[in-house]
């Protein structure tokens, strides 16, 4: 049969607490170099071990198949052997008291006369798993041994644990509303007459037992649902808050502004006439301007309302054109007859400062008419229906 | 078992279980009893083969003589591979005859088989049926491969024209391994498979 090239590259083993560093580890036996020897290849080998292997025929190297002839290729390697010697370990069993320092090689010999060696516990004296109740079997010599175990099983004890603890809550859930009820059912029947119906003290400490499981799961049923209601509701505003966006959004340019409670503001307005009212933003279209409308009194003439449009910031202005430019129609909307309806049109102006791109929330000078109506006749003609002044806005971008 | 074997399995086996390979899931070593002689081991398909996909069971027999004697090593998965015997899953693999080194490993040997899966031999044959194919029709090879992958090793390409030509043969009482050697063999001719079957 002829060579097929699979030979896959070996690596040594790099447990720490168990295997040698691989310089000192026999390829063979994978363990500490017992009286090494070296090859005219230069690798290092345990004397027995690559004695048994050289009985082979035509043997060659076990690690680069270098031709290898007993008693010509072969030599004892002293050096590595006095490392090895050198290299101290300490008794597996320091934990236990031994402080005995030995080369690797005696290590095995050292643990069987080791008088720290733990005695083998008789079955019944071992320690359990503390977890044992929940199906862990595991028994243990000490209390280390046992600690270490809890500390690296915690996953599988968890499991054991949340297997325990579903069965319980199913069996604990069926049996008490159960018999609940139906000691809830017995104690509500009318007392038959022939017997003395007192029921026993243990009936009674069983019903209460009972009722109180029950109103403790009904408890924590409610509290669930508190907390249901509660992130619904929660849910409910964030969409109002979104649906109002949209519609200031989607409006398409034609706002219209409920100004409710005209009457107040009107005469809070006229005690202070740095007062203003201004509507929310809306846009002229998806990705467009932004305005708002402004209502105040007249600064030349309190007896009238001005009405005037400001530019707002967005958060696409840079992808606008500046300044704004285009159609305003401002219409104060009378709420029976519409020949009474105020409806004014204007062309934005270039040069305005109101046009220009806002470097604030909102361009602080507005556009629009400082004498818009007579207040007198605004409740005269009954514009404010309900105390509510109508007013609407188009805004076209040409 | 002799106490070098048994201490040096149990020091490779720590080595598989630790390796990266392991990690990947691309190899597996399992005991079958405390003495350490005998092992189940596991191989996936390498990717870009016909084998792709494929998980498939060694069994693996350590001798007293390890590591000084290589360990038996054979398919226990059926696999249609020119190296390795459809029949008894035998494996023709230098290092597991002749070329076995003392310093090579469980692991060594896994990663080798699986070697030998994406870089089939077919001039060293162990089944010399597959071998043949493979060399005169080696997209006939690869399906076969591939059909073989998906049926015994859950491999995930499903052949229906091979399922189908199956199906047929053991509508006529034919048992399904049956069947498909002989299809296999003939290059799904179902005629020459029927042909070999009942003559």
């Amino acid at each position: 049969m002829s060579g097929h090239n699979t030979l896959a590259q070996e690596s040594s083993i790099t447990d720490n607490f168990s295997g040698p560093e691989s310089r000192f580890e026999c390829p063979i036996c994978l363990a500490w170099l017992r009286d090494p020897v070296l090859t005219t290849c230069g690798h290092r080998f345990c004397r027995s071990c690559m004695e048994l292997w050289l009985e082979k025929e035509n043997p060659s190297c076990p690690i680069d198949n270098t031709k290898l002839q007993k008693g010509v290729d072969i030599f004892p390697d002293n050096f590595t052997r006095r490392e090895i010697s050198q290299q101290k370990t300490k008794c597996p069993n320091i934990a236990k008291g031994c402080l005995e320092e030995l080369s690797p090689l005696d290590v095995e010999t050292h643990l069987v006369v080791c008088k720290y060696r733990p005695p083998e516990l008789p079955e019944n004296e071992k320690l359990r798993c503390t977890f044992v109740e929940f199906g862990c079997e595991e028994k243990f010599e000490d209390e280390p041994e046992l600690q270490r175990h809890v500390d690296q099983q915690i996953q599988k004890h968890l499991m054991l644990l949340s297997r325990a603890y579903s069965r319980f809550t199913i069996s604990s859930q069926s049996g008490a509303s159960t018999s609940a009820i139906a000691q809830e059912a017995n104690f509500w029947d009318p007392p038959s007459k022939n017997e003395v119906a007192v029921p026993s003290n243990d009936n009674l400490n069983g019903l209460l037992k009972a009722l109180y499981e029950k109103v403790v799961l009904l408890e924590q049923k409610t509290r669930e649902q508190d907390i249901i209601i509660a992130n619904m509701s929660e849910q409910i505003s964030s969409l109002n808050l979104s649906m109002t966006k949209m519609h200031l959004r989607y409006c398409n340019g034609c706002y219209l502004w409920y100004f409710n409670e005209f009457k107040n503001k009107i005469n809070s307005m006229r005690n202070d006439s740095r007062i203003m009212h201004y509507s929310p933003g809306f846009y002229t279209s998806a990705n467009g301007y932004r305005l708002c409308i402004r209502l105040n009194l007249s600064p030349k003439d309190p007896n009238y309302v001005a009405i005037l449009i400001h530019v707002m910031k967005t958060e696409h202005d840079h992808a606008l054109d500046w300044p704004f430019s285009g159609r305003l129609t401002i219409t104060l909307i009378h709420p029976t007859q519409t020949f009474r309806n105020i409806k004014e049109t204007m062309m934005t102006r270039p040069e305005l400062e109101a046009f220009r791109r806002p470097v604030q929330e909102m361009n602080p000078k507005g556009f629009g008419y400082t004498e818009f109506a007579l207040i007198e006749e605004l409740f005269s003609q009954g514009y404010t229906d309900n105390n509510q002044l109508l007013i609407k806005v188009q805004a076209q971008p040409v | 078992m002799a106490n070098i074997a048994a201490q040096r399995i149990r020091r490779e086996f720590k080595e598989v279980i630790k390796s990266e390979e392991v990690a990947k899931c691309a190899i597996k070593v399992e005991l079958l009893n405390d003495s350490y002689t005998e092992l189940k081991g596991e191989i996936t398909g390498p990717p870009d083969t016909a084998y792709e996909g494929g998980v498939f069971v060694l069994e693996i027999k350590v001798p007293e003589t390890y590591p000084f004697n290589p360990p038996k090593v054979r398919f226990i998965t059926k696999i249609w591979h020119p190296n390795i015997s459809s029949v008894t899953g035998a494996i023709c693999l230098d290092i597991l005859k002749d070329q076995w080194a003392a310093a090579m490993t469980l692991r060594t040997v896994l990663l080798s088989l699986q070697a030998l899966l994406s870089a089939a031999e077919p001039d060293d044959p162990q089944d010399a049926v597959v071998a043949k194919q493979f060399k005169e029709n080696i997209e006939m090879f690869q399906m076969t491969a591939r059909h073989w992958t998906n049926v015994y090793a859950g491999g995930p390409h499903v052949n229906k024209e091979c399922d189908d030509k199956i199906k047929r043969l053991v509508d006529m009482g034919v048992e399904e391994h049956q069947a498909r050697v002989a299809l296999s063999s003939y290059n799904w001719d179902i005629e020459r498979a029927t042909e070999q079957i009942f003559s």
